[in-house]
């Protein structure tokens, strides 16, 4: 018995966890409460900003730079997820090792996209943004890069997984059919992948969005751009208005992917 | 252990009856081990272009195994295969090999994302140039072959839905039209009808037997069902063992030999 790690210590993990809660009560009582930790004039702002989200500015002036500003967060998104989709497939596919037989190059293959997959990701978007930005100036093409790279990454890393996950035994008969390993992929592989591809792609577009918008803090204009200003200006009705455009941006996303991927999913079993 | 049947074919035989075509499969003391176990022990037989023949046998006995090695998954151990006179081992796997021998597996063969038009025309990639098969992908090529292979099963009606959406019975169908488009002069079935219901199952053996038949091709499967095989095979052969039991036109084996084949260890008679 209790031969499984982490198991039969039960009667140690607990008090572990009682010796973790005297020490985060003991800390509550270090703490200077009265030092300023809490802005006592934070309530009042929380209770102006709650209030002025049912309150939007809802001028033609605000709607238009809104509208406008959605258009340029949705391209950047978009233009950094055409990128991304550059670097990420073929680098998915090499990284998949399945369209190579001879198996040290396959070995070489994957561990080589690989690498340079987990280079682009392991870097975030903003940190990008900064070198771009100090190194091509404040133009699109910056905010575009930050955006592709990392997300090449993390798609290609996934697009490898998919396509090497797919079950076998279609993929051997086509084999069987004479079908050569590039022919396996394009007729059994990628088809059977495919629903998964996209709807990852999908919900990668979504946190596009997201981060175009945060990397437009860094002055690439945008929605983020506007949020921004607002709450420098602290017009907080006017923030809200453009985190609304934020929220209708995603889930206008959300619903275009979810008709696309009725229209490529198979009910299974 | 039992003597060998009477009636065991050996290919000296075979090799000198009236045709003067090669036999469609000639096993020359062909074996399978796999450490010290052996899954096939060395057997030669001879099967004649065109002819039905159903392996039969309890699970273990080798049929599978004897099955893969005639399709060119497995490699014998000992012995050689030759199928219409050229050895296995010599062809070139993919496409020269598909051409000789096409296989047809239980159930799971399908691409479920593709059309049951587009799975039947891959058996068509191993002519296709990479580009006509990219292109296939939205444009299916050879369309009309693979329409006219749909009708001849009987699922014509079904060409544009994903595969993954038919019935068993249907996909299975696909499954056999895709073999007749890709063609090979053998067609290899391991178990296929045996995840499907009893009637599906009288069904698609029908077709395929029948569209073997009327290609011309020579079919070896494995079945489950010795009715199944009685019915629809001219040839059956009984496997236990790894050794053949029997090998007999499917009129003559009796119903003695057939309980004798599936009996449990020490309860045949001696």
């Amino acid at each position: 018995m209790n031969e499984r790690p982490g198991e039969g210590s039960l009667g140690g993990r607990g008090a572990l966890t009682a010796i973790l809660l005297i020490a985060f009560s003991i800390s509550l009582v270090g703490i200077g409460w009265d030092d300023g930790l809490i802005n006592a004039g934070g309530f009042r702002a929380v209770g102006q900003i709650l209030l002025a989200a049912i309150q939007p500015q809802l001028t033609l002036d605000v709607l238009s730079t809104g509208a406008r500003s959605t258009w340029t967060t949705l391209t950047y998104a978009w233009a950094g997820m055409t990128v991304a989709l550059i670097i990420g497939m073929p680098l998915g596919i090499i990284g998949s090792g399945t369209v190579v037989r001879s198996s040290w190059t396959r070995r070489w293959n994957i561990s080589s996209a690989r690498l340079a997959l987990a280079v682009f990701r392991s870097i975030h978007e903003l940190v990008w943004a900064w070198l771009f930005v100090a190194a091509l100036g404040l133009s699109p093409m910056a905010g575009v890069l930050a955006l592709g790279l990392p997300y090449g990454g993390i798609l290609g890393r996934i697009y490898a997984e998919l396509l090497q996950d797919v079950p076998e035994s279609p993929l051997r008969a086509l084999r069987s059919a004479g079908a050569s390993e590039w022919r396996v992929f394009w007729f059994g592989r990628l088809p059977m992948a495919l629903p998964d591809m996209l709807s990852y792609t999908f919900y990668r577009l979504e946190c596009g969005i997201r981060s175009a918008a945060i990397l437009s803090f860094v002055g690439l204009g945008g929605l983020g751009h506007n949020i921004q200003i607002s709450l420098q200006d602290i017009d907080y009705s006017r923030m809200w208005t453009f985190v609304y455009f934020l929220i209708a941006l995603v889930v206008a996303v959300d619903i275009w992917s979810s008709l696309v991927r009725r229209r490529v999913a198979i009910e299974r079993g | 252990m039992k003597t060998t049947s009477p009636s065991k074919i050996s290919p000296a035989i075979s090799a000198s009856s009236p045709s003067s075509r090669p036999p469609a499969v000639l096993i020359d003391e062909a074996g399978k081990t796999y450490g010290d176990v052996e899954a096939v022990r060395p057997l030669s037989l001879t099967i004649r272009p065109g002819e039905t023949v159903a392996l039969l046998g309890p699970s273990g006995s080798g049929k599978t195994t004897l099955l893969s090695m005639i399709a060119g998954e497995l490699e014998p151990s000992d012995g050689s295969i030759h199928l219409r006179g050229r050895n296995l081992a010599d062809l070139h796997p993919g496409r020269e090999l598909s051409r000789e021998v096409g296989m047809i597996h239980q159930q799971y063969d399908l691409v479920p994302n593709l059309s049951a038009l587009q799975n039947v025309l891959a058996g068509r990639l191993g002519d296709w140039g990479l580009v006509k098969s990219v292109v296939s992908l939205l444009w299916p090529q050879d369309r009309q072959m693979g329409l006219t292979a749909l009708e001849r099963v009987g699922v014509s009606d079904r060409a544009r839905v994903r595969a993954g959406l038919l019935s068993g019975g249907e996909q299975q169908r696909v499954a056999v039209a895709r073999l007749l488009v890709q063609n090979p002069a053998i067609i290899v079935a391991d178990e296929p009808v045996s995840s499907l219901d009893p009637a599906r199952a009288d069904e698609v053996m029908g077709i395929l037997t029948e569209a073997a038949r009327k290609a011309g091709k020579t079919l070896v499967a494995t079945v489950h069902s010795t009715d199944v095989a009685r019915t629809y095979f001219e040839r059956l052969i009984g496997l236990r063992n790894g050794a053949r039991e029997f090998d007999l036109p499917s009129h003559l084996v009796t119903d003695d030999q057939l309980n004798d084949l599936y009996a449990l260890e020490g309860l045949r008679d001696e």
